[in-house]
């Protein structure tokens, strides 16, 4: 039996998926599709924040790239369908290899640059990373290891 | 019925190669004990009281996978390395290779939740009872953008 504290934390100090994020053509008609069949409210879409707002990196370059993002309450956590638009993104071009479907699960984590850098060590490389308003970020490569990217999201205390 | 009647989301299931391999690498990252890995049988013949099955596409199949559960807070990931027959799990391997095959929500009502979904041209791709409980998988991918799962828990006996 490993350690209390390690068996509670892990890496990333929390084992509670907050999201997992689907990527989709047409938001609205997914949303709408998941509004009917369960039977909730249909939310309205957003974009994510221009390069300016939301200093989007992809890659390690500045990226243009944005997303209409729209969430649905499912319980423990949250489903998030992401629309991404044409410019390369991990979403933009993982919706092109792949198809529709999950790309990220989500966790919520405090120590953004420590918890990055702490991935990076294990060999899983940062992607992307952004603000949103309230917090920022970070998709983190974990495919070779977990077979689904990581989003960490760091929200401002 | 109008609607599935839960929308907790309960599961996701993991399509992976290494069913060893990515349970450790699970485990490792988030502290989590390595969990069992629960092998199928070697030997499958099909139940005749029909109390039991697994029916993909229409066809009583065996639909072996090897399964590991690793519970992240209240959601259980399912990692899931089916071996090389008909199955759910093979199809979505040879069509996308690994990753998060479907999501689960709990419902009552299972015959009468797959009637609705048909209805509504979410056809059904496979179904299972083991006796303590039920699961089927969609082809709701056009529409939801990955494939729906539902489980009814509780033997068919039990149910009102």
């Amino acid at each position: 039996m490993t350690n209390q504290s390690q068996v509670q934390n892990g890496v990333l100090g929390t084992k509670v998926i907050a999201q997992i994020g689907i990527l989709v053509n047409d938001i609205e008609a997914v949303s709408q599709a998941y509004a009917d069949f369960f039977g909730v409210e249909k939310p309205a879409w957003s974009w994510t924040g221009t390069l300016e707002v939301a200093q989007t990196e992809f890659e390690g370059a500045p990226s243009e790239a944005r997303s209409k993002l729209a969430f649905f309450d499912m319980g423990s956590l949250q489903l998030e369908l992401i629309e991404p638009d044409q410019h390369p993104s991990t979403w933009r071009n993982y919706l092109n290899e792949h198809g529709e479907g999950p790309h990220h699960i989500a966790f919520i984590i405090d120590g953004m640059k420590e918890k990055v850098t702490l991935m990076e060590s294990r060999n899983m490389p940062l992607v992307q990373k952004g603000e949103y308003t309230g917090g920022r970020y970070a998709y983190m490569d974990t495919f070779k290891d977990l077979k689904i990217l990581i989003e960490l999201l760091e929200n401002d205390k | 019925m109008n609607k599935i009647e839960n929308n907790q989301l309960l599961k996701l299931g993991l399509v992976v190669d290494d069913i060893y391999v990515a349970a450790k690498n699970f485990s490792e990252l988030f502290g989590i004990e390595m969990p069992e890995i629960i092998l199928p049988p070697e030997e499958v013949t099909q139940d005749p009281t029909g109390e039991t099955y697994t029916i993909f596409r229409g066809e009583h199949v065996p639909a072996r996978v090897k399964l590991a559960n690793l519970q992240m807070g209240p959601v259980t990931v399912e990692l899931l390395e089916p071996l090389d027959e008909a199955s759910p799990y093979t199809e979505f391997k040879q069509k996308h290779g690994q990753g998060v095959q479907f999501i689960t929500f709990t419902i009552n009502g299972f015959e009468e939740h797959i009637n609705f979904l048909e209805e509504k041209d979410i056809p059904l791709v496979h179904k299972g009872e083991y006796g303590s409980g039920r699961y089927c998988f969609f082809d709701s991918v056009p529409q939801l953008g990955v494939m729906l799962g539902l489980q009814e828990l509780g033997r068919k006996s039990d149910r009102t």
